[in-house]
């Protein structure tokens, strides 16, 4: 359907809608997910890292992708933990322990410079297992290995060795390759129900492993678990106290309900009683996985004569190359803007919070008055 | 077109005000409840004897309006009603019918008379709820304000919140969303709270995007307090004193019981908190196994760079 | 902002009368800097308090905010300080009070039921306001015109043309200088040298003043009632089209309509003023810069503005021109003739600071950091020698006499420059005579 606008140019609707429908790529089924994610994060640091196909080199493209990617992970599942490793020289080394500390891995990704020799997947592999094994299993347990070299150096067979280590454990492997793919990445992502993908440019690079922050769905038989966590209070006095992540004198910080001991930030593990501590936000930005809003449908809007306006934000439709979209369940209309604000940011349809009491008793299963609100 | 964005650093204070007020008929007619009360009863708590009806609460709102329009010939407002069950624009329109050119009302006129002409009709569906419907009066405004900022790219925005009735638990995980979604972009929610408790979830709103939370005490002053604190723009925040709050309680309450927890058990699949061990989740309905796994004693920080093979013993205790 | 400085001039009886106007109050509440509104609004609704309490309204680290924004509001009268305590001018805050609880905002009424048939829409508005200044402009550049003879008093009045020696008007040094500034602080000179034409003959500067406040609060595309006016406003009517502030199609026409330059006017900056989005974007193409400077010091210029133009060869030397485009060359020579002139270079690179082409601002600096040092370096070999009328003295006959004279004369500070290898001195012409006796008294 070839149209033109005022003007008489041929508006880029296509455009618009390709490009919407790349950012909004996800499933809404409501499947069991693994919230509480533990990823190991393996970068290929040989000296192909150096080449320049990726603006400016593929190491600062690496970089600035990957330093983005830590940010949006511990932003979208604040419980998580993550541990970087880099790969080079034909050996494995682990510089950053799992943790949910984002500056932290983001100032030991920066400080490892030094990019020479080959990678080697086995022992990339072999380090991310003797760090996740340790994981409790009621967690998700994930590799995201990210290769730019077409050889790999390694001291035995991974697929008689690593492969069936790393299906034990449960553990999903994902690549994504800068250069080619590779036959033996595909196969053990094939094994180990990951993924294995190329990247085209610097913006598919970065749209394909934001993908990656959504949880992914659980495999196989999950064994679900109470974990024990607790909420601290924030203290704060006059008198400075120490507290035992540092080991420094501050005047603030969360005391655990436990053991009393004063960490500085939240969320973390208490050092004297390994107790989980998190606040109710911590919780509450992982609720919208669980919670998805349905992908909305395209409206044609031009049928009909009268000016219709977007239901959240009031933009009239005044010109024939505005896309506008409805909600499935409430049926209202929302302009393109507002469509991936909903979808990417807000995870909340204005229309279906208008008529929520219908909406929540239908939809989501009892989570109706389960909120961590005050109980007057 | 050349879009320039403006920084934090620039020094003018052009902002759009989005507005949204709690008209909840059943907070307002217990508030007539409570002064006729007062003008009863020999002994008045501290706030009994400051309480203000709705419409003097339009006066002083309006005289904070009429006074925000003023400061710049740039600011923009918006207004919207949250009530019972639903949320609506006010300012905007958004069912303009074409205006008369000769009779062009000023804004402030244009929102006096929604105020006072409130459409407080109740849907049937929701005849049985008597709270606010705040979280869809947030999501709009984060909808509306993305659409002013892609327009005005200079315009700093912010969401001034007026409540007078009680947190509704139903709506925490939709209105959370909406407070992150503020907090990506640095969006201020200010609270002014009219009622006589407070109100968590505004205190963790206001918290976490960096904005003012006042209970006026004397409430018969509402437009001094208004005039002098919530019409900081998001320039002066940076230089002057805001009232904020020293500690904000962020613990949890239980599903079971809704009582606050120090210590929580969570499920690992729907996140739902409860006080004390269960064999199933109540939420999502799964059994917990009993199997408890005794961890692994923690080795050392600094792992050698390896060529090691990872061991498999685990010690499993079966009960 | 040259308003504040003005009104900082002005008398307190003269202030006085200003804020018995309601508007005026308003306009000026509005042009405060942001902190200054805030510290207002804290003092709107009080009598007085203490300055020192007002200290812990600023975080630890503004006070110098602190400070220079109190020092603005005291030169502005807004505040008066009683021993210790500071309070907001009563005036003003009671008609700021008074505002507030109005909810019309007519200044006056616009009622067009009589249609207006040709009403000019917001284009020709600002096309008329834009031509109307360029004129202005060219009565600088340009001697011969003499198109508007209000503006050329004004001009000669302010000190920005003059008559030379053969009768014919010529720019000065201050007109140079004036011609790069902005647009409003050129509009708010001239109409300061107004306000004192008038004042000579109405004796109502203040009237004026609350006059031009009040045409800033219309509404852009309307028309306004002439009969509404009073007569001296009426009378200024027709100068200020002049000026390009004010529409009116002819003298006897009951409708006047406001140009964005009066509705910008006291807030110094070009205001979008969101009638609707298609102004918006006209506006943003209009407005924006149009010169983008590269390092190999050539000037790119986007306009087919002949004004435009002329001002940038005041000091780049003009190679092409085309139908949108002019392209130029900064050289010394050319630099030099600017300075000469009585330009610095200061005003050079604000002036292309400030109409760089937003292409050029999002992509990095709008002036490149080469040229900007070239340029004042280029200013300093002008200062690098200076003048003065001395006096040599060499052949001393020993070297104590020479070394006693030196001292002598660097006690009497007549010292310019001595060499001792060479035995010279040099010194100021006007110690010629007590040097000579000095050396004649103590070495014969």
């Amino acid at each position: 359907m070839i149209e033109e606008d005022e003007k008489g140019l041929r508006p880029s609707l296509q455009e618009e809608r390709k490009i919407r429908d790349r950012r909004l790529r996800h499933d809404d089924k409501r499947v069991r997910r693994g919230m509480q994610r533990h990823l190991c994060l393996v970068l290929d640091f040989s000296k192909t890292l150096l080449l320049q196909d990726l603006k400016p080199s593929r190491y600062h493209c690496l970089l600035s992708t990957c330093e983005a990617f830590i940010k949006e992970y511990f932003d979208q599942n604040p419980i998580s933990q993550l541990s970087i490793i880099i790969t080079k020289n034909s050996k494995a080394e682990k510089i950053s322990e799992l943790s949910g500390n984002p500056s932290r891995h983001i100032q030991a990704m920066k400080d490892s410079i030094a990019t020479e020799g080959e990678p080697s997947i086995q022992n990339a592999l072999d380090v991310a297992l003797s760090t996740l094994c340790y994981v409790p299993k009621y967690g998700s347990r994930e590799v995201i290995f990210i290769s730019s070299s077409l050889t790999s150096c390694d001291p035995t067979d991974i697929q008689k060795t690593t492969i069936p280590q790393l299906q034990q454990e449960q553990i999903r492997v994902s690549f994504i390759h800068l250069a080619a793919e590779l036959h033996i990445c595909k196969f053990i992502a094939e094994h180990t129900n990951g993924s294995s993908k190329v990247i085209l440019n610097e913006e598919h690079f970065q749209d394909t492993i934001m993908l990656s922050c959504q949880p992914p769905p659980s495999m196989g038989k999950v064994e679900a678990s109470l974990v024990e966590m607790g909420f601290p209070q924030r203290y704060t006095s006059t008198i400075p106290t120490l507290c035992i992540c540092h080991e420094k004198f501050k005047y603030s910080g969360y005391i655990c309900p436990r053991c009393g001991s004063k960490s500085c930030e939240l969320p973390t593990d208490c050092q004297i009683c390994n107790l989980s501590l998190v606040s109710s936000p911590h919780l509450a930005r992982s609720y919208h996985h669980l919670f998805q809003i349905p992908l909305f449908q395209e409206f044609n809007w031009r049928d009909s004569d009268s000016i219709i306006k977007c239901f959240s934000c009031l933009l009239p439709s005044l010109n024939t190359s505005q896309l506008y979209f409805s909600c499935p369940r409430c049926h209202q209309v929302f302009c393109l803007d507002c469509d991936l604000l909903i979808h990417e940011s807000l995870h909340n349809c204005p229309g279906c919070e208008n008529n929520f009491d219908q909406s929540h008793n239908n939809d989501n299963d009892n989570n109706n008055n389960n909120g961590n609100g005050n109980s007057h | 077109m050349v879009i320039i964005e403006s920084t934090d650093e620039e020094e003018y204070d052009t902002s759009l005000l989005v507005i949204i007020v709690d008209t909840n008929i059943y907070s307002w007619g217990n508030r007539i409840l409570q002064m006729s009360n007062k003008t009863e009863s020999t002994s008045s708590t501290k706030l009994g004897s400051s309480l203000i009806g709705f419409n003097t609460f339009v006066e002083h709102l309006m005289v904070f309006i009429n006074l925000h329009l003023m400061l710049n010939q740039e600011n923009q407002i918006a207004v919207i009603s949250s009530q019972i069950g639903e949320a609506r624009f006010l300012f905007p329109e958004p069912h303009q019918s074409q205006s008369t050119k000769s009779e062009q009302k000023s804004i402030q006129n244009i929102i006096l008379g929604k105020l006072l002409h409130l459409d407080t009709t109740i849907k049937e569906t929701n005849q049985e709820s008597t709270s606010s419907n705040f979280s869809a009066a947030l999501s709009l405004s984060l909808c509306y304000i993305n659409r002013i900022k892609k327009e005005v790219p200079i315009i700093r925005p912010r969401i001034f919140v007026l409540n007078i009735s009680p947190d509704a638990s139903s709506q925490y995980i939709s209105v959370m969303n909406c407070i992150f979604s503020a907090q990506k972009q640095s969006i201020p929610l200010d609270t002014c709270i009219l009622s006589q408790q407070d109100s968590t979830f505004l205190q963790q709103a206001s918290h976490l995007t960096n904005g003012i939370y006042l209970k006026p005490q004397r409430q018969e002053n509402l437009s001094q307090y208004l005039i002098s604190t919530f019409l900081m723009d998001t320039y002066s925040r940076k230089l002057l004193q805001c009232p904020t709050l020293k500690s904000v309680d962020y613990r949890a309450t239980c599903f079971c019981h809704k009582r606050i927890v120090d210590i929580g058990f969570v499920c690992s699949v729907c996140l739902s908190i409860f006080c004390s061990y269960s064999s199933s989740c109540s939420t999502c309905g799964t059994k917990f196994s009993l199997k408890i796994e005794i961890p692994k004693s923690r080795k050392s920080l600094s792992q050698p760079s390896s060529q090691e093979q990872p061991t498999n013993n685990k010690d499993k205790v079966e009960y | 902002m040259k308003i504040f400085q003005y009104l900082s001039s002005l008398n307190q009886e003269d202030l006085d009368q200003l804020y018995k106007d309601n508007w005026t109050c308003q306009a000026i509440l509005r042009s405060l800097p942001p902190i200054g509104k805030q510290f207002i609004l804290k003092l709107l609704m009080i009598d007085s308090i203490e300055f020192e309490q007002t200290k812990i309204w600023t975080q630890e680290i503004s006070n110098q905010v602190h400070r220079e924004t109190f020092k603005k509001l005291f030169d502005l009268k807004l505040l008066t300080k009683n021993k210790t305590c500071i309070q907001l001018n009563s005036i003003f805050q009671h008609n700021i009070k008074q505002s507030l609880m109005d909810m019309e905002h007519r200044v006056f009424s616009s009622d067009t039921t009589v249609k207006e048939l040709k009403a000019p829409t917001i284009d020709e508005l600002d096309q008329f306001s834009k031509t109307q200044w360029e004129k202005v402009l060219y009565l600088l550049s340009d001697e011969k015109s003499d198109s508007i003879p209000l503006i050329s008093e004004l001009l000669q009045s302010s000190n920005l043309t003059s008559r030379d020696g053969n009768g014919q008007l010529a720019i000065t040094s201050e007109g140079f200088k004036f011609l790069l500034k902005d647009i409003y602080t050129q509009i708010w000179t001239l109409l300061i040298v107004y306000l004192d034409t008038i004042e000579k003959k109405y004796k109502s500067r203040i009237e004026l003043l609350c006059f031009l406040f009040k045409l800033s609060f219309l509404q852009l595309g309307r028309g306004y009632l002439v009969s509404e006016l009073t007569q001296l406003q009426k009378t200024l009517l027709t100068d200020l089209k002049q000026f390009g502030l004010i529409y009116i199609k002819s003298n006897d026409n009951p409708y006047f309509y406001p140009t964005r330059l009066i509705i910008s006017l006291t807030t110094g900056k070009t205001l979008s003023l969101m009638q609707d989005i298609k102004t918006e974007q006209a506006l943003s193409q209009k407005e924006q810069g149009y010169i983008i400077l590269e390092t190999n010091y050539r000037l790119y210029a986007y306009t087919s503005s002949s004004l435009q133009i002329s001002l940038l060869s005041l000091f780049v030397k003009m190679l092409y021109r085309l139908p949108n485009l002019a392209v130029g060359i900064v050289t010394r020579e050319s630099i030099r003739m600017a300075l000469i002139h009585g330009i610095t270079a200061d005003q050079i690179i604000d002036f292309i600071r400030h109409n760089a082409h937003p292409n050029a601002t999002l992509a990095g600096t709008p002036i490149p950091d080469v040229v900007a040092e070239q340029v004042k370096l280029w200013e300093a070999e002008r200062n690098c020698v200076d003048y003065s009328k001395a006096v040599l003295y060499n052949s001393f006959p020993t070297l104590d006499c020479f070394n006693a004279t030196v001292k002598y004369a660097k006690e009497l500070n007549l010292f310019i420059y001595s060499n001792d290898s060479k035995k010279i001195l040099v010194i100021d012409e006007s110690g010629n005579e007590p040097i000579r006796n000095y050396i004649r008294k103590n070495f014969g």
